[in-house]
């Protein structure tokens, strides 16, 4: 029944990206940097009650769709840069085109969960700002807990992404 | 005098799919490869192949088909330029070859496809330099993606230990060098540079084989060669991740440099000039190298069960 919702392939394919190059195997270091220092954010900032206020979850909620939809923007460049790569003519050895294929796969799998990251996050924003009078501390805190966790994960999935479109441009435009 | 000689290779099929190499006798819903091959042969016997990419024409003379054995001949030519002929006794150029005409080398073939295995043993002669191991392989390829979109047949060149012995009973390792090149770990980095420079590894190992002795690490170089064990796995070296092995062989006060990550370098051809006897075509008699052939085919089963002992 929640087939067509299905969304454990994009975190599945993420995760796969956060792979050592040289060795293809899982960096701890990527999985510390990418999914333990959110749980840290999300940790401190309710504890020291520096919770989320009306006035920062709208403007919140507005910058996280306003990069949702630049980044489905984003994934049709890349659809296109694939096709464009695909038409070309020019000779290049097989291990080049296997690493472009590579990272553009790569890629693609990063934009697709930071939109689901920010959509997510935009969920949880609206549940914490129709939830403070209405429900228990608790559950105000934990929404708390998971719009700073969600927040902090697309802001670093973000920058990666940032590094590995720029790269990709730039090559791009080099040719 | 031109030279003959055998190559052998192994002949597997893998499904791109899986990414699993299959059994020959079950290919795909249980059709054996034997019966496959057996179609393709006989299509090119009435039909030829042609690659006209590469301006190359193949086809079967003939070939029979016996306990699993295919024995035939194979014939290829190239066009796309002209040639004379020049008679050596007149003197005189006798004909003109055209543009898009071939001259058609046959090439004798011996094939075994054995039942519950992944692996078949592939026999091709080759005539002083030439061979047809590419052309065939990619003429058959053709054959099997129009039935079998998602399989892939792979010759590989077919090394066994007694060849690597050979080298090491005349000769012995003197270093095995691992070179580990830099590349990044963030496979954006690695996009970005797309080159990569060598540095030597700074472990040395210096292993010297004993006449008549044996090396311990041969059976490992065996498996890296026919592609049943990584590079990488050779041996174990701690904080140190090489890429590439080179090893470097005294044979008779000659050294010679065998790098393990390109294997296509170590070319196991049997010279049979000797043995072979020629028809008034000037080209092995059937039954002379059909005969050499098979007796090693044999040698190469038993060379291969040997070695699988071993490990």
């Amino acid at each position: 029944m929640f087939d067509k919702v299905n969304v454990s392939k994009i975190i599945r394919d993420h995760i796969s990206t956060l792979k050592d190059y040289r060795t293809n195997k899982y960096k701890i270091g990527d999985f510390i940097l990418f999914f333990v220092t959110p749980l840290f954010f999300a940790v401190i900032f309710p504890y020291f009650n520096i919770l989320l206020t009306h006035n920062l979850i709208s403007i919140l909620i507005t910058s996280l769709s306003i990069f949702a939809a630049l980044l489905f923007n984003l994934l049709l460049l890349i659809y296109d840069i694939v096709q464009k790569s695909k038409n070309e003519n020019v000779q290049k050895s097989k291990n080049e085109n296997r690493l472009k294929i590579k990272f553009l796969k790569e890629i693609y799998s990063n934009i697709s969960f930071c939109i689901l990251i920010a959509i997510w996050a935009v969920v949880f924003l609206i549940l914490i700002s129709i939830s403070d009078s209405r429900c228990s501390t608790l559950i105000f805190l934990t929404f708390n807990f998971i719009a700073y966790y969600l927040m902090v994960l697309f802001l670093l999935t973000l920058f990666m992404v940032l590094k590995r479109i720029h790269v990709l441009l730039y090559k791009e435009v080099e040719k | 005098m031109a030279r003959y000689s055998l190559a052998p290779y192994t002949i597997r099929i893998k499904d791109k799919k899986s990414d699993k190499y299959v059994h020959i006798d079950n290919i795909s819903g249980g059709e054996d490869f034997l019966y496959v091959m057996n179609n393709y042969l006989s299509n090119r016997k009435n039909s030829v192949g042609h690659q006209q990419s590469q301006k190359k024409i193949l086809r079967i003379r003939r070939f029979t088909l016996q306990n699993r054995i295919f024995s035939g001949i194979i014939e290829t030519g190239e066009y796309g330029y002209e040639t004379e002929l020049f008679d050596a006794n007149s003197e005189k150029t006798t004909y003109k070859r055209h543009i898009n005409e071939a001259e058609m080398l046959p090439f004798y073939l011996l094939m075994y496809l054995p039942q519950n295995a992944d692996e078949g043993i592939l026999i091709l002669q080759r005539f002083k330099q030439y061979g047809i191991r590419t052309n065939f392989e990619r003429d058959i390829n053709e054959y099997v993606k129009t039935r079998f979109s998602s399989l892939e047949l792979q010759i590989n060149p077919l090394v066994t230990s007694q060849l690597i012995n050979e080298y090491l009973r005349h000769g012995r390792v003197l270093k095995l060098r691992f070179i580990r090149f830099s590349f990044p770990s963030d496979i954006a980095n690695a996009y970005d540079t797309q080159d990569h420079k060598e540095e030597e590894g700074y472990t040395e190992l210096v292993i010297s084989a004993k006449r008549r002795g044996r090396i311990p690490i041969i059976g490992r170089i065996l498996e890296v060669i026919n592609g049943k064990r990584q590079l990488n796995e050779l041996i174990e070296i701690k904080d140190f991740k090489y890429e590439k092995v080179k090893i470097e062989i005294d044979i008779n006060g000659n050294k010679r440099t065998i790098d393990l990550s390109d294997i296509n370098k170590i070319r196991p051809y049997i010279d049979i000039t000797q043995n072979i006897k020629l028809g008034d075509n000037g080209h092995p008699l059937f039954n002379s190298i059909d005969a050499i052939s098979r007796e090693l085919l044999l040698d190469l089963i038993n060379q291969i069960a040997r070695d699988n002992n071993v490990r």
